[in-house]
């Protein structure tokens, strides 16, 4: 019963439970009143039944002994008679009866029996048990049996009962009679009564057969015996006397099937009621069973007696039943009533709680949007309203946590992937946090050195203590000050090498703990790189030395003989011509002379210029820069002549109000020097036009034009290479060193003029400089 | 066949009666009437043992009587005690020689005692108060029961000096000595006076 509560108790809700509580509140009362009642009902009735039967028994007991006192006070004022005493002395001294005494006591013997109808027969018996005469009482009338016809044996068994009783007892035995005549069995108890003379000694045996059927249904009352069964068995069990089978009366112990208590009763019940000494009662499955011995006195198992009454205890409770039946009724309605009123008084206590459940149900599903609403008045809105509290700063911690991760996980991912060492130490030193690049770069791996000291780690041993003090001052004063401050030191590696390294040191703030942040970068090769330039650097500017001054000497050692030369060479002619020994043929050597000349310095300075450029030497030096004025009116004027000589129309045209550029002079001059010289060097016959115009974006646009011999278009991804001309080898018909259009470009480049070119054999080719809108103001 | 065992037998009986052994016979009388259900014993002088017989003795229980009344047997002889009436008996005996109880018992069912100490049985039942009977146990194989007209015989008797006893249930054990001679027949005639 507990093992089965304890199963079903923990599986019952709430609502279960306090229904359970109602009912059993409402009704426990109600069933143990119930149950005392009953019990009580119980009791009682058992009680009224015992003492009914105590009442039959002791009524069987009294009219038993009432029965058998008038059997032995009728007999024993025969045996007071002066005639039968007169036998009995005589049965002592061994004398003869006298017929007419005999038949004076055979007399009396007849009116006793015959006054009688229980009684079958009466015998007087000597003290051996021999018969001395006997009275019959069968049919209508009683009888003396003749002196002939008496048993001519002594009836010993009288002998032996009378032998083992004391004086004033009397002993009842259960017989059978067969009489000659018939075939059937009497069964009679036997009444035994010793008859003592004056010294107590057995002079002789009085006998009377009682009918069993007859003494029976006198001694036992057979009213009310429908509901109860009244027995009387010997002591082995045999019944003498059953109120349910008086049809079995005339044989009591002959051949019967159900004759015997064994056969109804289970062995040790049996042997129980058969062994007992006094009035006892038994429950017995659905019996009650009273049992007690009567007629007292007899050793023999056989002549024992037991009277039975059996009751089926469902007669005694058939009230009781009732009244249990009545009772389970009303405990019945009542525990309805309770449980529903449990249930209805339930429901409404718990409608909260279980809005509460469905809340937490929904909310755990992942609606934290949801609010529960409050219905009562008491404890359960305050948990309620709480819930709702908690779930809403729970909502907003959610979404903390959320940003708080994506946070970490970003932060993570940038230490992870940063090729920096990342580390997190505390004011100790200890290492909180060493990135995948700290591992690579130092070579101690993260579970190796968390919880470590970092100085004694990645530090070098000279430099350790002042790292360290230097970690205390700057989480303590220098912090906020210094905070991303980069400083370069030497770091030890796990190899015990030592590398030099770039330190960024921050501080953070967590959980109330100062903690330093630093970003570790090996600098080897940066170092070494930037040792590498300077050097490069410093043999760069010697060669470059070496070359300008090479140059300048080179030039300075060309031009001044050059100069010598082409001076002297004038000097000459100018002698020859005032000698008028000037010939033309001679003149025209002498211009062959100043021209070479003039090519060669032309070329120098071109050289020159080119390695200046290409050295990084070259000064270009932007300013604003009237192009038309400054520049192409001069070169008009100086290449006039030249035109004139081959007969070309030369001309330079300013379309533009404003022809100004931020860019170096020098190297424009250069540029429209070159590039006129070209045309006209380049063009037999026509013109060369020098145009100078705004173009459609308000750009300063300058262009070249003539009309010679033109570029061939394979030419034109050439043409400003080093040293380059269309025709190569001795027979070009175009004298140059082919430094002129490269030169160009480069100072184009220099001054971000954008160079176009536009040609076809034969027709002539413009050349077309866009100059940059520059920073450059009208006014200036 | 048959007649020739009758003959044989004939034989038998004449050569070992006439040849050897001595018989005694005689008569029982009370007031000059034959006493029946009187045991006649004779114990010889020179006491010998001598094995029980391997078939029981039967003490029957037929119309409310037991059958025999008197049943004389030697000392180790077992007594069976068939039912053959229509009614239950119970049979007991309470004497000194040998006590014992069979309860109450159907028809067709049957009981038995061996009589291991000599004396008198006196057996009755509970049930039926008229019925009564002895067994009376003997150390000699030599005893008879007279029959209803008092007579008896004792035949086969080796020759020799006996005590010869005659025992009544309403008299006391009176004995006698008595020779037996060989090849002879002694009658022995006992009047009893009430």
């Amino acid at each position: 019963m507990n093992q089965l509560l304890k199963k079903i108790i923990p599986t019952l809700g709430i609502q279960e439970k306090l229904t359970l509580i109602f009912i059993l509140l409402s009704t426990l009362p109600i069933i143990l009143v119930s149950i005392i009642t009953v019990n009580q009902q119980i009791e009682f009735k058992r009680e009224e039944n015992l003492r009914d039967m105590e009442s039959d028994i002791k009524g069987l007991r009294e009219r038993t002994t009432l029965f058998l006192t008038r059997i032995e006070s009728e007999i024993l004022l025969v045996m007071k008679s002066t005639e039968l005493n007169k036998v009995l002395r005589n049965l002592e001294t061994g004398k003869g009866i006298e017929p007419d005494l005999r038949e004076n006591v055979e007399k009396e013997f007849l009116n006793i029996i015959s006054g009688n109808q229980f009684y079958l027969k009466g015998s007087l018996l000597n003290k051996r048990g021999k018969e001395i005469l006997s009275v019959i009482n069968v049919g209508d009338s009683a009888s003396i049996i003749p002196k002939e016809e008496l048993s001519k044996t002594p009836k010993n068994y009288y002998a032996h009962v009378v032998s083992e009783m004391n004086p004033g007892e009397i002993y009842l035995s259960p017989s059978e009679i067969s009489f000659k005549q018939d075939k059937f069995f009497i069964p009679v108890i036997d009444f035994i009564l010793p008859i003592h003379n004056q010294n107590a000694k057995v002079s002789a045996i009085v006998t009377v057969n009682i009918r069993a059927e007859k003494l029976f249904e006198l001694l036992v009352p057979l009213h009310n015996v429908s509901s109860k069964k009244i027995f009387i068995v010997n002591g082995e069990g045999f019944y003498i006397f059953h109120s349910e089978r008086k049809n079995d009366w005339k044989m009591l112990f002959t051949n019967r099937f159900d004759e015997n208590i064994f056969h109804d009763y289970s062995t040790d019940l049996a042997e129980k009621i058969l062994k007992e000494k006094k009035n006892t009662t038994l429950y017995h499955q659905d019996r009650i069973i009273q049992y007690s011995p009567i007629f007292s006195g007899s050793k023999a198992v056989t002549d024992k007696y037991f009277i039975v009454e059996d009751v089926a205890a469902e007669m005694v409770m058939l009230s009781i039943n009732k009244l249990k039946t009545t009772l389970l009724v009303v405990v019945l309605i009542v525990a309805i009533i309770s449980m529903l009123i449990g249930y209805l008084t339930t429901r409404r206590f718990l409608k909260p709680i279980k809005q509460l459940i469905k809340g937490t149900q929904i909310i755990r599903s992942g609606n934290l949007d949801y609010k529960l609403e409050i219905t009562t008045q008491d404890e359960i809105r305050d948990l309620i309203s709480n819930f709702n509290q908690l779930v809403l700063e729970w909502k907003n911690k959610q979404l903390l946590e959320k940003e708080v991760r994506k946070s970490e996980k970003l932060i993570s991912s940038l230490t992870q992937t940063a090729t920096d060492a990342i580390l997190v130490v505390d004011v100790n030193g200890k290492i909180i946090v060493w990135n995948s690049s700290a591992t690579r770069i130092f070579g101690f791996r993260k579970g190796d050195v968390i919880g470590k000291d970092v100085f004694s780690l990645i530090v070098p041993e000279k430099e350790r203590e002042i790292a360290r003090q230097r970690l205390v001052e700057f989480l303590n004063y220098d912090s906020e000050v210094n905070s991303g401050t980069t400083i370069e030191a030497y770091a030890l590696r796990k190899d015990g090498t030592e590398f030099p390294a770039e330190l960024s040191i921050s501080s953070v703030i967590l959980d109330e703990t100062l903690y330093a942040t630093g970003i570790i970068r090996d600098i080897t090769q940066r170092k070494k790189m930037v040792n590498d330039l300077i050097e490069a650097k410093d043999k760069a500017e010697v060669a470059d030395r070496l070359k300008s001054e090479f140059l300048n000497q080179m030039s300075h050692e060309i031009r001044t003989p050059l100069n010598g030369l082409l001076n002297f060479s004038d000097f000459i002619r100018d002698e020859l011509q005032e000698g008028e020994n000037l010939t033309e043929d001679i003149d025209k050597y002498f211009t062959a002379v100043r021209e070479s000349g003039a090519r060669i310095i032309r070329t120098v300075e071109l050289i020159l210029l080119m390695s200046e450029i290409q050295t990084g030497s070259y000064e270009n030096k932007p300013q604003k820069t009237d192009i038309y004025k400054d520049i192409l009116v001069p070169l008009n004027s100086k290449y006039n002549t030249d035109a004139c000589n081959k007969n070309l129309e030369f001309s330079v045209i300013n379309k533009s109000n404003f022809p100004i550029s931020n860019v170096d002079p020098g190297s424009i001059m250069h540029v429209f020097s070159h590039l006129i010289e070209n045309a006209i060097k380049f063009t037999e016959k026509g013109k060369v036009t020098v145009l100078v115009e705004n173009n459609h974006m308000n750009s300063l646009v300058v262009s070249v034009e003539d009309t010679g011999i033109g570029i061939a278009e394979e030419y034109m991804p050439k043409m400003f290479n080093l040293f380059s001309q269309e025709e190569q080898g001795n027979s070009r018909s175009y004298d140059g060193n082919g430094l002129g259009l490269a030169l160009v470009k480069k100072l184009c480049e220099m001054n971000r003029i954008t160079l176009q070119v536009t040609s076809a054999k034969g027709s002539g080719t413009t050349f077309r400089l866009k100059f940059p809108n520059g920073d450059l103001n009208k006014d200036a | 066949m048959k007649g020739y065992t009758i003959y044989i037998l004939l034989f038998f009986l004449l050569t070992t009666n006439f040849c050897y052994a001595g018989n005694l016979k005689g008569k029982i009388k009370v007031n000059e009437e034959g006493l029946s259900n009187v045991v006649v014993y004779l114990e010889p002088v020179n006491k010998g043992s001598y094995a029980p017989p391997k078939e029981p003795a039967v003490l029957d229980q037929k119309n409310l009587n037991f059958v025999p009344h008197v049943l004389p047997v030697l000392l180790g002889t077992k007594v069976i005690f068939p039912n053959s009436d229509q009614t239950r008996h119970s049979v007991f005996s309470t004497g000194d020689v040998k006590k014992f109880d069979f309860g109450t018992y159907k028809p067709g069912i049957e009981k038995s005692i061996v009589c291991d100490k000599p004396g008198l049985i006196p057996v009755l039942c509970y049930i039926h108060h008229d019925m009564s009977a002895y067994i009376f146990v003997l150390e000699t194989p030599y005893f008879a029961l007279t029959d209803e007209s008092g007579e008896y015989v004792i035949n086969n008797l080796p020759p020799g000096k006996y005590r010869l006893s005659f025992w009544h249930e309403e008299t006391k054990i009176k004995s006698q000595d008595i020779l037996i001679p060989e090849h002879n027949t002694v009658t022995k005639n006992i009047s009893i006076d009430d």
